[in-house]
């Protein structure tokens, strides 16, 4: 009998000791390129600029733009050589310059409200944004208006809350009381404007295309000229990164993005380019 | 009579087995709240485990061989899903490479409790996800009913003693009386056989020695015939009085007819006859009920004592005392001899009285008063 109690306690106890904890972290070891293309990953704000260009470079290797993983994983994913091109949307940060990767600035694009088709509101003020998020009103106007937020690293807010004194306060409540819907990717905030009803959220201006609508900002609809002319600061620079050793392989590529072509086309994306030199 | 020990081996043997009884039974409370609680947040953290790695699974369909590279926006969407609250988050891709959501417990000395899930498409292990639960609370909590624990089976373990402790020992106390009755019932009876053999025997022999002395005697010619004779008669007068004498004391008067205080007095008064000393009584007439063969017992106490001062004490006067005081009866007997020196406190004749004493329940004590002795019997009243 005791052998049996004791045999039935050691189960027990073991079964209740819980898993054993992680390992740790093997350490990344640098990725071969692919063989078939250049690969690009990173901000869903570059993807379609990206695409475009991609699409139309003539050029060997081709360049494969992959889904969005944000400007963190891009930067990640070019460190580790896993791609040869990460995509920026925001400066990289101090870690992130630790690690020698490459950057380079292809063009600087508009980031705007978007508004649902089911929103009516041409514009919204400073004082309405802010207090929408803060949850001291529901309107637009006068209307009723559902806002969805942007992920707390998403570089669209800070080019935003250039423009809106108290938006971060009022964001950063929001994030805490779970006030608002939370949206990840630039693809997934188009899809969910389309789909909320009189719905609003940050979008890249050149994304903002029907059945959106960019709505004005204090009375200052967003554009390409009034970023030229200075009356539209909500802005990021959008970069791509890469390793040195990796140069020699993407500098074709971007060669072409800050060529004649690759301008046109970056005007063509609603976004100013940034200057020719080659990398 | 040797005592029996039977309180003392049971106390000892008591004693290991409440304190075995105790100790496992306090343990049981905290181990099994401990083994079931940890249980409980095992199987929280798996659970929690599952939930994040069935998101990396969304993710790697989405994001197929970059899913890594998007993992931190998971995170915040975790965080968002009221995942925050996890003590610790570990995740690692196929490879063991971390993919920037792993979060470490806020404080690094937490105990905490690891749930692992599998990340797994189509077959293919694609990440292992650690979720930690705080077991803090666990460990507080196990504390306290351990204690809580300790105090409540302290307390019964002590009634489960002493219960049982003290029926044994009031066992003891009725078997040691009981044992003490039959010896004294035992010495009696053969006290009485002693004198009835003494009696029918030598009180016979020489009743009928002094009657063919008589006869002699009767014919017997001359004073120079009958001398002799009469002075055979005389000895046989002396030990047919010695033989009623032992007779007397070896079966006294029943206490039932005379009552204790009357035997004592009967007693006092022949024994100051015989010896000499002056013998006062003052005896309580208000003493309470005294089992018989506890009565026998100061009888044969008062008996042996007044013996005694006729053969060491060298006294003129003695004083027999008897009175109840606080639950007992108290016994005293005091003379003005010589008193007792130090090496002569342990006599056959003391010895006996301890012995009676003991068996009923009693003690003894001697000590000098005055120029003289005494001696002090304190007996348990019924």
């Amino acid at each position: 009998m005791r052998p049996l109690v004791a045999a039935a306690v050691i189960a027990l106890g073991a079964g209740c000791a819980g898993d054993p904890p992680p390992p740790p972290p093997v350490k990344a070891s640098v990725a071969a390129p692919s063989s078939t293309a250049i690969v690009a990953l990173g901000t869903g704000a570059m993807t379609a600029l990206a695409e475009a260009l991609a699409s139309a470079y003539r050029g060997e290797p081709a360049v494969r733009v992959e889904a969005s993983v944000g400007s963190s994983g891009g930067v990640r994913a070019a460190a580790d050589g896993a791609v040869d091109l990460g995509m920026v949307s925001r400066p990289l940060n101090q870690g992130e310059r630790a690690q020698g990767l490459v950057e380079v600035k292809v063009a600087t694009a508009a980031v705007a409200l978007a508004a649902g088709p089911t929103l009516g509101a041409a514009g919204v003020t400073s004082r309405e944004l802010v207090d929408l998020c803060s949850g001291i009103h529901s309107t637009v106007g006068a209307e009723q208006a559902t806002l969805l937020l942007r992920d707390r690293d998403e570089s669209a807010n800070i080019a935003i809350e250039r423009l809106v004194p108290g938006l971060r306060e009022a964001r950063e409540e929001a994030y805490r009381a779970r006030r608002f819907r939370v949206i990840y990717h630039e693809a997934a905030m188009r899809e969910a404007l389309v789909s909320t009803e009189r719905s609003l959220g940050l979008l890249d201006l050149a994304a903002i295309t029907p059945p959106l609508r960019a709505l004005a900002l204090d009375g200052v609809t967003p554009s390409v000229e009034a970023m030229r002319e200075g009356r539209w600061r909500a802005t990021r620079d959008l970069s791509f990164v890469y390793r040195s050793d990796r140069e020699a392989r993407v500098e074709p590529f971007l060669r072409f993005v800050r060529g004649p072509e690759g301008r046109r086309i970056i005007e063509q994306q609603r976004a100013i380019a940034h200057g020719s030199e080659a990398p | 009579m040797t005592e029996l020990e039977l309180t003392s081996w049971f106390r000892r043997r008591m004693a290991a087995l409440v304190a075995s009884i105790s100790l496992v039974a306090a343990a049981v409370a905290p181990v099994v709240y401990h083994l079931e609680k940890r249980a409980e947040l095992v199987t929280i953290a798996r659970a929690d485990a599952a939930r994040v790695a069935a998101a990396i699974a969304d993710l790697v369909h989405q994001r197929q061989q970059f899913w890594r590279y998007d993992a931190s926006k998971l995170a915040e969407r975790l965080a968002g899903e009221g995942l925050d609250r996890l003590a610790a988050l570990s995740v690692r891709d196929a490879s063991g490479r971390a993919v920037g959501v792993d979060r470490v417990a806020s404080s690094p000395q937490a105990p905490l409790l690891w749930g692992m899930a599998h990340v797994e498409i189509d077959g293919r292990r694609e990440a292992t996800v650690w979720v930690a639960a705080d077991a803090t609370a666990l460990h507080r909590g196990t504390a306290l009913l351990s204690v809580l624990s300790a105090l409540v089976w302290l307390v019964l373990g002590a009634l489960l003693y002493q219960v049982p402790v003290r029926v044994i020992a009031r066992a003891e106390r009725r078997i040691a009386g009981l044992m003490g009755q039959l010896a004294l019932t035992m010495q009696e009876g053969e006290r009485s056989r002693i004198a009835r053999d003494l009696h029918d025997g030598a009180g016979q022999a020489l009743t009928a020695a002094r009657l063919q002395l008589l006869s002699a005697r009767k014919r017997a010619d001359g004073d120079a015939a009958r001398a002799p004779l009469e002075a055979a008669m005389k000895l046989i007068d002396e030990a047919l009085d010695e033989v009623r004498r032992s007779t007397t004391a070896l079966m006294p008067p029943s206490l039932a007819e005379l009552g204790l205080l009357g035997a004592i007095e009967r007693h006092a008064e022949a024994f100051g006859q015989a010896s000499g000393v002056r013998v006062r009584c003052e005896l309580s007439t208000s003493l309470p009920r005294l089992e018989p063969h506890a009565e026998t017992a100061l009888y044969r106490i008062v008996q042996e004592a007044l013996t005694n001062v006729a053969r060491h004490a060298d006294a003129s006067d003695a004083r027999v005392c008897l009175k109840a005081r606080g639950g007992e009866v108290c016994l005293t007997v005091e003379d003005n001899g010589r008193g007792i020196e130090g090496d002569r406190k342990g006599g056959s004749g003391l010895d006996s009285i301890a012995e009676r004493a003991r068996l009923v329940g009693g003690k003894m004590s001697v000590e000098n008063a005055g120029s003289g002795t005494r001696l002090t019997v304190r007996i348990p009243s019924a």
